[in-house]
């Protein structure tokens, strides 16, 4: 493990457009974001493409990382966000309306639910390599800018504070996009969380 | 938010559930459905000042509804965490050498 000054200095030769800093950063970080890929697109190839795609897309940018992150956590956003564009370029899903995916309520304010039923646990959802597809499916159909907000609370654990430096929005704004798109992710999951045969 | 179902109500029906809206505002600590949902984030993040959180939670005793979609709620930031997770540590790098290269010489290309 680097120290963090050896950390630092590879940051700067990556800057600069160093080489072999540039295939030391794939050849440490390929294996993990090739499985990644897979686990999100399935086929090989593509994950190969995506991978390929990602590293590129990070190499453009290394200039604008602030190295407020780990690079692997970094490198984890690209390459998510890369392999669920191909996800739902590739089954020719579309981007959904957030306020569509809202929960509903009455004149009183009262939740109009859906009629319940067994609600299947993320256990048993997940034993099922098409339900991970089917979860994949629906985040990759979230507007970006509610999904990238989804990405640094829920996966990468960042602060709202933290957050909000980001992506430069306030708080406020950052609270109301996690809620709405968790809320929209969840209607977009209900029949397999009701236990139905999916989306 | 998204108001109002589709389904026509009855004038009967309508004025009942006003009815309990309101009796639910005017007793202390009593919250709708729709406030409800405004305090999911901050509860599932603990933190609700204790009073909201005693107040959220005698409602999800109160209402079935809410408890299931809490409950629905939390399940599906669980299938994203699970999906989408940051791997805990790097698997051999077997990857082909050829794309290592391709990856290399299309950075040489940009």
């Amino acid at each position: 493990m680097q120290t963090d000054s050896a950390h630092d200095e590879f940051l700067t030769q990556l800057r600069n457009g160093s080489e072999a800093a540039a295939e030391q950063l794939v050849r440490e970080h390929i294996g993990w974001m090739r499985g990644l890929a897979l686990r999100i697109l399935g086929e090989g190839d593509l994950a190969d493409d995506c991978v390929q795609d990602a590293f590129i897309n990070a190499f453009r940018h290394i200039s604008k990382f602030k190295g407020d992150s780990a690079l692997k956590t970094w490198l984890h956003r690209i390459v998510v966000n890369t392999a669920l564009m191909r996800l739902r370029k590739k089954k020719r899903l579309n981007e959904q309306s957030i306020d569509e995916l809202q929960p509903e309520y009455d004149a009183a304010e009262h939740r109009v639910a859906p009629a319940s039923q067994h609600l299947a646990t993320p256990t048993e959802i997940l034993e099922s390599a098409d339900r991970r597809t089917q979860v994949l499916e629906a985040i990759s159909q979230l507007p970006e800018s509610y999904r990238i907000v989804l990405l640094l609370r829920d996966i990468e654990e960042l602060s709202t504070t933290e957050v909000a430096g980001r992506l430069q929005l306030s708080e406020a704004n950052v609270k109301v996009r996690l809620h709405r798109g968790r809320s929209a992710l969840k209607t977009l999951l209900e029949p397999m969380l009701q236990g139905g045969a999916g989306l | 938010m998204k108001q109002m179902s589709s389904q026509p109500m009855s004038s009967f029906k309508h004025k009942l559930l006003k009815f309990q809206g309101a009796m639910m505002h005017a007793m202390p600590g009593m919250i709708t459905c729709a406030q409800f949902d405004g305090f999911i984030c901050d509860y599932l993040d603990q933190r609700l000042p204790k009073n909201q959180a005693r107040t959220f939670e005698r409602h999800m005793q109160l209402c079935k509804d809410c408890r299931q979609y809490l409950e629905a709620y939390s399940s599906t930031i669980e299938l994203e965490r699970a999906v989408l997770a940051i791997p805990d540590a790097a698997p051999p790098a077997d990857a082909p050498e050829e794309l290592i290269t391709a990856i290399l010489a299309a950075r040489q290309a940009k």
